[in-house]
């Protein structure tokens, strides 16, 4: 799969005629650069080039940078983001073990899904290395940290000057990925977006998305769920929580929402999901 | 395996009740399938329709445990 990937890439960047690869993250421009065989830019080595930009935020504020493991033995990446993060007025606290010895901040191989509490004591690992907040060249580093509840900084927010905000939850990471992609298409391509109109009232409430985070359903799921009750009508009603409860297989999960029905449309109250079949 | 036996039993105690059908679930029997493993349970399920409600305490408790520990076969 990475190599139909890799492919898949390559050719596509030679139709338009091999240009310029800027990456944005450690990682994508370690892997791009392995797998195209040709020199992949970091954004933090255009941007030492080219200065910062109107409205950047001037530090002058003493922080921790935390390099990522995208970047171990990556040398002229640890150096240029040091570099434009002094240009940002950061006074850069080094720390034990930075660099190469970078301790994960409990997202890489998505440790934070399969395990949120070793997840957490990894994030502590690296959050006790000093009380200072933290500069982070990786958007997951980045949230892992300020879900610990420490000041934390992706360094293009400073470069930037503005506000990722609270870490996003599950269906919001995908409805950014999905905003940015149709923002492109729209503004650079002129191409009309793909987006989904939903049909039907629906309302999540708040401890149910609370509930979804936790338990990795994405509102899509739950929409997707909700698409196939109005189809079939297949529902139970628990006169204990006076909640009708429903349910659809997804791929290789079923994904049960409990919900209320509210004029033409529905008050989503919680969901969970198994993998089993049941017949 | 023995015929009668289950892995699991979930009582609907007449307070779960079909949509579609407006009649009350039974206890019923019903198969949980996952990696080449199958396991009887006894579940809510529509006498009418064979709507088979799997409760959330189970999906998240034995259900999720029996799941990982086949994964990690
Ligand atoms: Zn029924």
């Amino acid at each position: 799969m990475f190599d139909n990937t890799a492919e898949f890439l390559k050719q596509e960047l030679a139709k338009l005629g091999d240009p310029k690869i800027i990456a944005g993250c450690p990682t994508c421009r370690k892997t791009l650069g392995d797998s195209s065989g040709r020199e992949v830019a970091g954004v933090w080595d255009v941007l030492n080039d080219i200065g910062l930009p109107e409205g950047a935020t001037k530090a002058h504020k003493a922080a921790s940078l935390h390099d990522s493991c995208g970047a171990r033995g990556d040398e002229n990446t640890q150096k240029a983001v040091r570099k434009l993060a002094r240009t940002l007025g950061v006074e850069l606290i080094e720390t034990e073990y930075s660099g190469d010895k970078s301790p994960c901040c409990g997202y890489g191989g998505l440790v934070s899904y399969a395990n949120r509490e070793v997840a957490h004591e990894l994030a502590q690992s690296c959050l006790e290395r000093t009380d200072a907040p933290y500069i982070t060249y990786c958007m997951a580093c980045r949230d892992r940290f300020a879900r610990e509840g420490r000041e934390s900084r992706h360094i293009l927010e400073l470069v930037y000057g503005t506000s990722a905000g609270d870490p996003p939850d599950i269906s919001e990471k995908r409805r950014n990925r999905l905003v940015l992609k149709n923002s492109l298409l729209k503004e650079i391509w002129g191409e009309d977006a793909m987006e989904e109109q939903l049909d039907f009232p629906l309302d999540i409430t708040e401890e149910a998305r609370v509930q979804m985070d936790e338990r990795m359903i994405l509102d899509t799921d739950v929409i997707a769920v909700m698409r196939a009750y109005r189809e079939t009508g297949d529902a139970v009603l628990d006169s204990g929580s006076e909640l009708l409860i429903t349910r659809h297989r997804i791929g290789n999960v079923t994904f049960w929402v409990k919900f209320e029905e509210q004029g033409a449309g529905y008050v989503v109250c919680g969901a969970y999901s198994h993998r089993m079949t049941v017949n | 395996m023995e015929t009668n036996k289950n892995y699991y039993t979930v009582d609907p105690l007449g307070k779960l009740t079909c949509k579609k059908c407006r009649v009350a679930l039974v206890k019923g029997k019903a198969t949980f399938a996952y990696l080449d493993n199958a396991f009887p349970v006894e579940l809510p399920v529509c006498p009418k329709c064979g709507f088979i409600y799997v409760p959330e305490e189970l999906a998240l408790g034995k259900v999720l445990s029996v799941e990982k520990a086949l994964e990690d076969k």
